[in-house]
């Protein structure tokens, strides 16, 4: 329910009201309902809407858990004025001090279990509490970074919610949605004098540089991968770092050190920024869940070999049954006090919590807002980031698990703080290395874009000859029809699909059935987009978001011409991004190589049902005119015939046109050179010759030549993977037990 | 009058074997004996089939010595020989110390090293769940721990009754059952019980801790021994005031443990278990043998 008027300037004057210029902005309704759709259009062209929540399963299980839903911005902003800030950003560094110092104790020293601080055996019973880390060599910093969630009390006081130390997540959402809300009220941040974030990434890249003496340490962000709640968080975050974001297969662990396997070999890694919890980082280590995490990495850890950011183990601070005690126990530490205390046990949003006003469909309403901030230590100081994002409750959350989905960026005033200032670091990363496992997403994401591509086009080719000539269905008795049938699931790989539908609605059902497939082919082209997301630009996001929306109107409703030509010229501006805008290392060749052997295989796959024409003596049904013309249009290469030719379409003419003519980019010459081309680059001669092979083949009878090349194609492409992707799969846990 | 000591050669062999090769395999062992005060290690090593190409060897927070090593090429079998030459000595005289409960008390004011010493034995771990089931374990605690009783003794009594009320049955258990299993079956093997008797300690305030090591077993009469036959066993230990940690072995009902042979100690099968393993490789079949072989010898 919306507010009244008069509760609104209340709330206001509450949140902004001291501040007319703030004030009069956000009080009009209008412009906020514009900024809330520009909001929400901004923040799924960057890719955090349905393009992650929405993915199918990819077929080695990944993309299957993801729990998170969007999430939508709330244009209205949650303010903080500077004294407040000041005040919070000195409390968050003595909280995050203080949290280093109990950690230094809880896995050295433990004096505050020897002096009964808080509960012993509780410690040990914590997941959170480490075995590999007791005792062992003690990290340089157990936190470099730190989030802290924080919600104003009724009576104004701050309180703590929860502390986050082991792999803290937001820093990459309040980041996007920072960038999100200054394209939508740039002016109005600089005319109050909102504090900008632009400089923190710096921070805490030299944060993470100085958590090992390693001069120019090579770092990683390990990720769980696109099923991981937090993946657009760590996405968004690596590509403002600058550092390469890798899942745990990217990495192996040799001779007490951790290894980046890229397309040009394996590279040494010396700070792994974890954002992968502690239980899952080692399957090795005792108590840890799954295999997702790299296998030996605490060994190269306890060896020196490697650094982890957050250290292995921060994470028992979060435990809930021991988060009353620690202000205590450090009190018992260092005779010191914390500003900041933690929230009543049981605090639910309600009326304890202040009121702040919400923006939604309705209007502005009001709600209690939980406040997550971020510090980071580097080498020498914490710095506290002067922003935040405000995550809003649902009346009775529990403000540790919001349940609103709806997020406010947070507008520190702050003219006067001091802005950061960071020297740039020598920096060594891994531009020119590509992870294996993201070259092998680029070749996939190509492969799918022009199997897309191809069932698109014809599909569309075959439905605009309908609409225009519906007694194309009549043809031959309906041979037409069977022929196109026939096309369409080859190019969908389900030849033996056949429909029950008398007629024409049987071709209908083929090209409902099509567009099924399409959608299919469109969500594996976004999984595999969305996992090398860091490698693609900002326009191809767009681009993929567009394709998005078409997956999901193919799924909606029967196949219509018009939504197969706002597909087409996507896929031609996602085509033409590839080309212009990639820059051209081996990861793009190797992704290059997918899209001409994908166009190849399609290629062939249409030419079973169009070329079964009696070319020999030279009588042709109707039908076999007809379905070489679709051929040609599918293949965009029927405005080429016809200036080439002049004349009806003829078998050899087409056969010349699609399948030797190098000159043709669309021809399966010109398609198995370009591949050619990319091994001859690339250094592989096993590569090349066994596409030699296919290219010596087209000379054969079409009849002949199009199984042989297809299992030569079918070999290059096992070839492609062992030499290029080799990657280890799904690791297992093996034990006994005791008798 | 028996020899003050006695001295035993082990081999724990353990093979894995593959139906497809293994490209990568990373294990953690728990085999290298501790020295204790009742035992002397004069020898302990590892061979390992392939050989590893990476081995690195520590002690963990509980004093257990543990290697890691990694074989990073194609095997389709995995031996690990674990070594080891154990002199023992006879368990000294427990006497039966103080009422339990004088125990308990002592244990919740403990401070300084103790404190340290005890905290890891003596809440839930992975395998001894006390949130769920403290209730449970209490209420079976209980009935040898009447009030007033000896530690030692109440402990005594406790390992008899595990022994006397469960079945032992390897069909029963695998290596990952929960305690609610046990409980509910009444049966299971040495892990389980061991697990069960730590956490029956636990519930009532104690400390309980979960012992990996070797039985050694006595060929019936006349016969030969029979190589391979022995165990990989487990057992529990508690926490005394006068006698520090009291072993007793629930599945055999035995307390002292006059022919146990320590590996090491920790919460529960999860901080020792012999060996534990990530492999990496195709979806293969797999199997795991494994044979103990606890053998005697001249000094």
């Amino acid at each position: 329910m919306s507010l009244a008027f008069e509760e609104r300037d209340a709330l206001f004057e509450e949140a902004v009201g001291w501040n007319p210029v703030l004030r009069a902005a956000l009080a009009d309704p209008n412009r906020l309902r514009e900024w809330q759709h520009h909001a929400d259009r901004l923040l799924v062209a960057e890719g955090a809407g349905h393009l992650v929540h929405d993915l199918p399963v990819r077929a080695d299980g990944r993309g299957a858990g993801i729990e998170s839903r969007p999430w939508r911005l709330d244009p209205l902003p949650l303010v903080i004025d500077t004294p407040v800030f000041q005040w919070l950003a000195g409390a968050v560094t003595e909280r995050m001090e203080a949290l280093e110092t109990l950690l230094v104790d809880l896995y050295g020293p433990r004096r505050s279990i020897g002096e009964r601080m808080l509960p012993g055996s509780e410690v040990y019973s914590a997941p959170g509490y480490r075995m590999a880390a007791v005792g062992s060599v003690n990290p340089i910093r157990w936190l470099t970074s730190y989030a802290v969630d924080l919600v104003r009390m009724a009576d104004g006081t701050w309180k703590v919610v929860q502390d986050v130390t082991d792999a803290p997540d937001g820093l990459g959402y309040t980041l996007l949605d920072r960038s999100v809300m200054s394209r939508i009220s740039a002016d109005l941040q600089s005319q109050i004098g909102v504090a900008s974030l632009s400089r923190f990434a710096d921070v805490l890249r030299r944060g993470l540089a100085s958590t090992t003496s390693v001069a120019s340490p090579r770092t990683v962000l390990v990720t769980g991968g696109i099923d991981h709640a937090s993946y657009i968080d760590h996405s968004y975050l690596a590509v403002q770092l600058g550092i390469t974001l890798v899942e745990g297969a990217d990495l192996v662990v040799r001779q007490r050190r951790v290894w980046l396997r890229t397309l040009d070999g394996v590279e040494p890694v010396d700070v792994v920024y974890r954002r992968l919890e502690s239980d899952t980082i080692d399957p090795l280590e005792v108590g840890s869940v799954g295999t997702a995490g790299v296998p030996g990495l605490l060994m190269a850890v306890r060896s020196g070999g490697v650094v982890l950011a957050n250290a292995h183990g921060a994470g028992v601070i979060q435990d809930p049954h021991l988060a009353p005690y620690w202000a205590e126990a450090y009190a018992g530490l260092t005779g010191n006090s914390l500003r900041l205390e933690m929230a009543p046990a049981g605090l639910r949003a309600g009326p304890h919590i202040s009121a702040s006003p919400l923006h939604g469909d309705e209007g502005v309403t009001q709600g209690s807002v939980v406040l997550r901030m971020h510090a980071v230590f580097d080498g020498h100081s914490i710095s506290v980031l002067p922003g935040g994002t405000g995550r809003v409750l649902a009346p009775g959350d529990d403000p540790r698990r919001p349940s609103a989905c709806s997020a406010k960026d947070v507008w520190v005033l702050g003219r006067t703080l001091t802005p950061f200032v960071v020297s740039t670091l020598p920096q060594v990363d891994f531009v020119s290395s590509v992870p294996t496992r993201a070259a092998a997403s680029l070749y996939w994401m190509n492969r799918y874009a022009e199997r897309t591509d191809a069932m698109t086009r014809t599909a569309r080719v075959i439905s605009a000859r309908l609409e225009q000539d519906p007694g194309l269905a009549g043809v031959d008795g309906g041979g037409w029809a069977l022929r196109m049938q026939e096309i369409l699931r080859w190019l969908r790989r389900a030849p033996q699909d056949s429909s029950d539908l008398p007629g024409i609605d049987a071709l209908y059902d083929d090209l409902a059935r099509t567009g099924d497939a399409i959608a299919i082919e469109i969500g594996n082209l976004l999984t595999e987009a969305t996992c090398v997301r860091e490698f693609l630009s900002v326009t191809t996001g767009r681009v993929l978001e567009r394709v998005s929306r078409c997956r999901t109107s193919l799924q909606r409703h029967v196949v219509e011409v018009d939504d197969l030509d706002t597909l087409l010229s996507d896929m031609a501006a996602l085509a033409g991004l590839w080309n212009e805008s990639t820059v051209r290392g081996l990861a793009w060749r190797i992704g290059d190589i997918g899209r001409g052997l994908e166009r190849s295989l399609v290629l062939l796959d249409a030419l079973v049902p169009g070329m079964s024409v009696p070319s020999a003596n030279g009588v042709r049904t109707d039908t076999d005119v007809l379905t070489l013309e679709v051929l040609l249009a599918a293949n965009e290469s029927l405005v080429a015939y016809r200036r080439r030719y002049r004349s009806d379409v003829e078998v050899a003419a087409t056969c010349s046109l699609l399948i030797t003519d190098p000159s043709n980019p669309r021809s399966l010459a010109g398609s198995l050179q370009r591949i050619a081309g990319h091994a001859e680059a690339v250094g592989w001669d096993a590569g090349r010759i066994i596409v030699g092979g296919a290219l010596d083949a087209l000379s054969l009878e079409v009849a002949e030549m199009v199984p042989t090349v297809r299992g030569i194609l079918d070999e290059f492409s096992r070839a492609v993977v062992e030499r290029w992707f080799a990657a280890p799969v799904a690791p297992m846990v093996v034990s006994g037990r005791q008798l | 009058m028996s020899d003050p000591s006695r001295r035993y050669r082990i081999l724990h062999r353990t093979t894995y074997d593959y139906e497809v090769p293994m490209t990568d395999g990373y294990t953690v062992a728990h085999l290298l004996p501790r020295a204790t005060n009742r035992q002397r290690i004069h020898a302990s090593h590892l061979e390992i089939t392939p050989e590893p190409s990476e081995y690195d060897e520590f002690i963990d927070l509980f004093g257990n010595r543990v290697v890691q090593f990694g074989v990073h090429r194609p095997h389709s079998q995995l031996v690990v020989d674990a070594w080891s030459e154990v002199e023992l000595f006879e368990v000294p005289f427990v006497e039966s110390g103080p009422p339990w409960e004088e125990v308990v008390q002592l244990l919740s004011e403990v401070t300084g090293d103790t404190a340290r010493e005890v905290a890891p034995f003596s809440g839930s771990s992975q395998f001894v769940d006390l949130d769920g089931f403290g209730a449970e374990l209490s209420e079976i605690a209980q009935v040898a721990f009447w009030p007033g009783r000896p530690i030692v003794d109440a402990t005594a009594a406790l390992c008899s009754m595990i022994f006397n009320d469960f079945v032992f049955d390897p069909t029963a258990t695998d290596v990952s059952t929960p305690l609610a299993q046990v409980l509910r079956e009444r049966r299971g093997v040495c892990q389980d019980f061991a697990h069960l008797a730590t956490g029956c300690l636990r519930s009532i305030g104690l400390a309980g801790r979960y012992v990996s090591g070797y039985l050694e077993t006595e060929p019936p009469t006349g016969l030969p021994r029979l190589v391979g036959a022995d165990l990989s066993h487990a057992w529990a230990a508690v926490w005394t005031p006068h006698a520090g940690w009291v072993d007793f072995d629930p599945t055999n009902g035995h307390l002292p443990t006059e022919r146990h042979l320590s590996v090491g100690w920790g919460r529960d099968f999860a901080d020792v278990s012999p060996v534990r393993g990530v492999v990496i490789g195709p979806p293969s079949a797999q199997s795991l043998v494994v044979s103990v072989d606890v053998v005697p010898v001249a000094p």
